[in-house]
C-alpha cells in the first residue's frame, strides 16, 4: 500500500514550542502506520487550542461546540460503526464542561479513542486554571495560587469504566504513537491522557519539568496492566489508580489499565437488535428508485389508518 | 513521515545555545560553539528555535505541501 499523507496544507497556528505539535506528529505517524482510510476515519474535537487538530489532519473532521465532542462522536460511531472515531480535546474541554459526557462514554464502553491534551491551563482564553492544575500552583496568568484541587484524569477514567487507559507525553512522539496505535486497535472506550507543556501560560509544567520526571511503565518488569479475567479486574483497577496518584519527582507514562472482559455498546445493542451491526443508519436506504421517499403519503396513511382521525376544519 | 528538515547557517550561528534551551525535543547540540541539529528526525516543526535565534541562523525546511508558507519557517 502506498503511504499516504495525512497532513493538510493549512498553516499550523499554535505557539512556537507548543506540545500540540508533538501530539499532531504522533497522531499523523500512527495513522500512517495503521494505513487508515481517510474516508473511514473521523476526528472530532471540542473547543480549545488542542481542538484545532481536525483542520491539520487530512481525514474527516468535525470541530464541535465546547465540551460536546464525545456526544457528537457517540452519534457518529453509532450511526456508522464502520468508522474509526478519534476524539481530541483539552483538559478544560473534556473534564470541565464536558465531564458528564466523559463519564458517560466510560459507562457505555463504545469503541472510541479519546485523546486528552492535558496542559493544566485554559490556553485559548489567556491561561486560567483548568481542572488538572494542582492546588497551590501559581502559573503566569494567575494572580494568586490555584485555590481548587486537581482532578486525576486517569483515576476518573478507570472508575468511569474506560477499558483502555494510558498516559503519554507530548514530546515523546515514538512512545505516544505506539499508545495511539494500541488505543485505535483496542475494542472499547480508550482514553489517553497526554501531558503537554503550554509555553505561553504554564511556566510550572514545562517541557524541561516533564523531561526530567517522566518514566515509562512498560519498562518496569513487574507492571502488567491487562485484566484478562473478570476476577482480575478489581485488583488491576486498584493498582492502576494507586499508580496514577504518583506525581512529583517521578511521573509514570504508559498503559495503566486494559480491560478485555467488558462488552462494547455495539455488542450490547446487537443483542437487543439482532440486525444492528449489519444494517446501521448510515447504510439504510432512505429512498426508493432514487427520488421517491421510502414512505410516501399514501403508504403513511395505509400504515397508520387506525390512528388517523378526521377533525373539522374551522 | 511528517518530515521537517532543520538547517543551521554556521556562518551566522554564534553558539548562544538559545535553540538548545528552547527546543522541546532536543534536536540541537552545541558542538565547537556552533549549534548542530544532531537529532533531526525528532523535529515536530514547532518553530520554538526560530523565534529564539538572535541571528536568524535557523531555517526549517518543511515538506512541499508547506512551500507556500516557507516564509514563516525562517527567522526575519
Amino acid at each position: 500500500m502506498v503511504p499516504r499523507s495525512y497532513k493538510t496544507d493549512l498553516w499550523i497556528d499554535w505557539c512556537p514550542g507548543c506540545g500540540n505539535f508533538g501530539i499532531l506528529t504522533a497522531v499523523v505517524k500512527a495513522f500512517e502506520e495503521l494505513g487508515l482510510d481517510p474516508s473511514k476515519t473521523v476526528i472530532v474535537s471540542g473547543i480549545g487550542c488542542s481542538s484545532k487538530i481536525p483542520h491539520f489532519v487530512n481525514v474527516n473532521g468535525v470541530h464541535t461546540i465546547h465540551g460536546r465532542a464525545i456526544a457528537f462522536a457517540t452519534g457518529i460511531k453509532l450511526a456508522n460503526p464502520e468508522l474509526t472515531v478519534v476524539v481530541h480535546g483539552g483538559d478544560g474541554d473534556l473534564l470541565g464542561i464536558g465531564a458528564g459526557h466523559f463519564v458517560t462514554l466510560g459507562r457505555r464502553n463504545l469503541d472510541i479513542v479519546v485523546i486528552m491534551h492535558n496542559n493544566g491551563v485554559y490556553g485559548l482564553t489567556k491561561g486560567q486554571a483548568s481542572p488538572t492544575l494542582p492546588m497551590g500552583v501559581k502559573t503566569k496568568a494567575l494572580v494568586k495560587p490555584n485555590i481548587q484541587q486537581a482532578l486525576n484524569p486517569i483515576a476518573l477514567a478507570i472508575s468511569a469504566g474506560y477499558t483502555f487507559v494510558a498516559r503519554g507525553y507530548a514530546f515523546d512522539s515514538e512512545h505516544l504513537k505506539n499508545l495511539i496505535k494500541m488505543a485505535i486497535e483496542h475494542k472499547g472506550a480508550a482514553f489517553i491522557d497526554v501531558l503537554q507543556p503550554c509555553v505561553t501560560f504554564n511556566d510550572v509544567f514545562t517541557a524541561e519539568y516533564y523531561r526530567k520526571r517522566v518514566y515509562k511503565l512498560d519498562e518496569q518488569p513487574e507492571w502488567n496492566p491487562v485484566a484478562e479475567k473478570p476476577e482480575e479486574r478489581v485488583e488491576k483497577m486498584i493498582k492502576a489508580i494507586e499508580k496514577s496518584f504518583e506525581w512529583g519527582e517521578r511521573i509514570p507514562i504508559g498503559i495503566f489499565y486494559i480491560d478485555k472482559t467488558q462488552s462494547t455498546l455495539e455488542e450490547r445493542y446487537s443483542q437487543r437488535i439482532p440486525l444492528y451491526p449489519s444494517i446501521h443508519p448510515a447504510k439504510s436506504n432512505i429512498t426508493r428508485d432514487v427520488d421517491k421517499p421510502l414512505i410516501d403519503n399514501n403508504m403513511f396513511e395505509k400504515i397508520f389508518k387506525e390512528y388517523i382521525v378526521d377533525v373539522e376544519h374551522i | 513521515m511528517p518530515g521537517y528538515k532543520v538547517q543551521v547557517d554556521t556562518s551566522k550561528c554564534i553558539g548562544c545555545a538559545q535553540c538548545y534551551v528552547a527546543c522541546p525535543n532536543k534536536v540541537f547540540a552545541i558542538i565547537n560553539k556552533k549549534s548542530v541539529p544532531v537529532n533531526p528526525d525528532a523535529c515536530v516543526g514547532c518553530r520554538a528555535c526560530i523565534v529564539k535565534c538572535p541571528t536568524n541562523a535557523i531555517t526549517i525546511v518543511p515538506r512541499d505541501i508547506y512551500a507556500h508558507y516557507a516564509r514563516f519557517y525562517k527567522s526575519t
